[in-house]
């Protein structure tokens, strides 16, 4: 009887845990799947223990050129090698090739695709993720509503594919129905990335040195000092500071 | 041999209807369809508001006026009744590849052939049916061993199956003699002699009916049960398709040309699947009133044979378009055909529906942005900048990444840089094309400004005083 009874209980225990609708608060998302970012301080950061799949990450940034494209080319590169599809939607500038394809992104399974408008951009980000060939979704938008953004995330969740959305840091304090929030910066020649919002799991900050980027881009970051450079040969420099507030 | 009759009873009224939603339509006005004999206008068949107000086929046009004086006539049009059938005949050949039209209103169909293809007769008219219902059609279907009973019980409303030839005389024998097509003098000559069934009539000896009504009654009745042959001769589906319809009202906007749009592709989705070929290009072609004609094209990636997928995108594409004039006829023309293979019959027999594929995704998207619009970028063999990629649709090949330091965002056009950058490192030079316009004399050099934004500068040799910012590393 009391077999039963402890049957019962944990067979609702794995219905609870494997049913990605249900979240419970007491626990992070360890069952749940991630693919990983290819920075460790930030895997471990994250509650997937990695970008979270079937849901929308929302990258909070004002300047481009920071490095805020290359935190995903691991995951990029990971997808599109394995034969799977990602897409860039809205660009703001033109996605170069020969920069993608150093990186190892297969350039046949990256689709662009270019609107004039956000309401389109959105509208075409929502189509490919309700299709069920693309892994990832990458959308760049001025401005969108959390209403929009609730549409994005709940294609995602369907399809249980990854969009990952880059809006303006000023909507930093509006609320945003998504899996995953980052803010990023430049701070100190460093990218900064402020965790403002993780279902699952906690909020936290990490900073991610450039040197980090060498692998992701295929070549050297651009900018090491000579200081920089003297540390590493050294062995003492660490690459990555993570911090958990 | 198993056949299904397809009757279509209010055809001439529902070619007349413009929108999709029939139900609005109706409550908004009766209407009637008007048959001309000799002198005598009757009407032929009216939709559900007339009948509400009391008007019934066999009415004079006289007195449908004096019940519902809002009534509207249409008048009956033997030639757009035949070339509507001959539309949908097409539309049939989805479900058969034996189809032949009885106008005014009826297709029979072989379908012996096409039941292990949908799992089985019910499965078969069930999505006849529902076709129907998308296309705004009502449907009767009737099925039985020959043609002609077929038809009869179409048309009398029975649609259970009937099977074996045996089982024919039983089902059809209370079966009014009215849904025969019989000659008038031969239908009142049976009347007056009592006879209304068509299980009375055979129970009489056919030497006497012969004598009485001529030869043709019984082999009418013969045709029924399968005594005599009933030769069909079955539609061949033409090497093309070009199909046009005209508008019943002239449609302003092109919300009004959706719904026509859905039959003429019901029917190329027919031709398509009877020939075994896809679409890698149509062609809808809007007629004016003293304008030529403007054309809309859809090209495809791969040839599309998903009738679905094709309305999507003629949709998206005709809701982009301003109309210059209001259009009058609309034609739909597969300009470019390609064979294809068929999915197998498991597919269909799952009930489950396909994903749609990644080239109709990128078309679905193509269909709204513009196909400029949507790419992946390939890398050519140039060393120069700008030309070291091109937008090239689903090629390939990828060349492995060996390129120097790249940035990942490049400006379409250079700006100046107007903030102060600080420059390190040595020069890459490249200098490139000086046998075409783009002559390209640049030393790159790899930028930094106050905020740690990383830029990919160069420096023209000719002028070193400028800096150009080309990209960004993201």
């Amino acid at each position: 009887m009391s077999e039963l009874a402890h049957d019962k209980v944990s067979s609702l225990d794995t219905l609870l845990r494997t049913t990605p609708s249900i979240w419970r608060g007491h626990e992070r998302y360890a069952a749940s799947s991630g693919v990983a970012t290819g920075y460790a301080a930030l895997d471990a950061a994250l509650p997937a223990r990695g970008w979270s799949v079937g849901g929308v990450t929302e990258l909070l940034c004002d300047t481009h050129g920071i490095g805020e494209l290359s935190l995903l080319l691991p995951a990029l590169s990971e997808i599109t090698t394995a034969g799977r599809w990602a897409a860039l939607v809205n660009p703001p500038y033109l996605p170069y090739a020969p920069a993608f394809a150093n990186a190892g992104v297969r350039l046949d399974r990256l689709l662009v695709v270019d609107s004039q408008h956000d309401k389109d951009a959105l509208w075409a980000g929502e189509q490919l993720l309700r299709a069920t060939h693309f892994d990832v979704v990458i959308i760049h938008v001025n401005r969108t509503t959390a209403q929009r953004q609730r549409r994005l995330q709940l294609a995602a969740e369907h399809s249980g594919s990854w969009s990952v959305v880059y809006r303006p840091a000023s909507a930093r304090d509006e609320h945003s129905p998504v899996a995953v929030r980052i803010a990023l910066e430049m701070n100190e020649g460093r990218l900064a990335l402020d965790i403002l919002k993780a279902r699952g799991g906690r909020i936290s900050s990490l900073v991610i040195d450039p040197s980090a980027f060498d692998g992701p881009q295929g070549a050297e970051w651009p900018l090491k000092t000579a200081r920089e450079r003297c540390l590493e040969v050294a062995g003492l420099h660490s690459s990555i500071n993570l911090r958990v507030v | 041999m198993l056949w299904t009759a397809l009757v279509f009873p209010s055809l001439p009224l529902e070619c007349q209807v413009v929108a999709g939603d029939v139900a609005t339509t109706n409550e908004e006005r009766a209407r009637a369809i008007v048959q001309q004999h000799g002198s005598r206008r009757s009407i032929m068949s009216c939709d559900d508001a007339a009948r509400a107000l009391g008007i019934r086929p066999g009415l004079t046009v006289k007195s449908a006026l004096a019940i519902a004086p809002g009534l509207e006539l249409i008048d009956f049009d033997e030639h757009e009744q035949a070339a509507q059938l001959a539309q949908l005949a097409l539309w049939a050949l989805a479900y058969s590849s034996r189809v032949t039209p009885h106008p005014p209103d009826t297709l029979l169909m072989e379908v012996q052939g096409s039941l292990r293809l949908f799992g089985g007769l019910d499965p078969l008219l069930a999505r006849l049916h529902d076709d129907a219902v998308g296309l705004g059609l009502s449907l009767r279907l009737g099925t039985a061993p020959t043609p002609a009973a077929a038809a009869l019980l179409a048309r009398a409303g029975i649609e259970r199956p009937v099977r074996t030839s045996r089982a024919i005389p039983l089902a059809i024998a209370h079966l009014s003699l009215d849904h025969l097509a019989l000659e008038a003098d031969v239908r009142q000559g049976l009347g007056r002699s009592g006879l209304s069934t068509l299980g009375q009539l055979s129970e009489l000896p056919p030497a006497s009916l012969t004598r009485r009504f001529g030869h043709r009654l019984v082999e009418t009745l013969y045709r029924l049960d399968g005594r005599l042959p009933d030769p069909q001769t079955a539609i061949v589906p033409p090497p093309t398709f070009r199909e046009a319809v005209d508008l019943p009202l002239e449609a302003e906007s092109t919300a009004g040309l959706v719904f026509l749009l859905r039959r003429l592709l019901a029917a190329l989705g027919g031709f398509l699947r009877s020939r075994d070929v896809g679409v890698r290009r149509l062609d809808l072609e809007l007629f004016h009133h003293r304008h030529a004609p403007s054309v809309v094209s859809l090209r495809f990636l791969e040839a599309a044979t998903d009738v679905a997928h094709l309305y999507r995108i003629a949709t998206e594409r005709l809701d982009g378009t301003v109309l210059i004039a209001p259009v009058t006829r609309l034609a739909v023309h597969a300009s470019e055909l390609a064979e294809v293979e068929r999915a197998a019959p498991a597919l269909l027999d799952g009930g489950k529906v396909p994903d749609a594929s990644v080239e109709q995704v990128i078309e679905t998207l193509a269909a709204r942005l513009g196909s400029e619009a949507v790419y992946t970028a390939s890398l050519s063999d140039d060393h120069r900048p700008e030309k070291a990629w091109q937008a090239a649709m689903l090629s390939r090949s990828t060349p492995p990444g060996d390129w120097p330091v790249r940035p990942l965002w490049l400006l379409r056009t250079p700006r100046p840089a107007s903030r102060s950058l600080t420059v390190e490192g040595l020069p890459e030079r490249i200098e490139n094309g000086w046998w075409d316009a783009d002559d390209v004399r640049r030393d790159y050099f790899i930028g930094r400004d106050e905020h740690g934004v990383h830029f990919w500068v160069y420096r023209l040799r000719h002028d070193p005083a400028q800096l150009w910012i080309h990209g960004l590393f993201a």
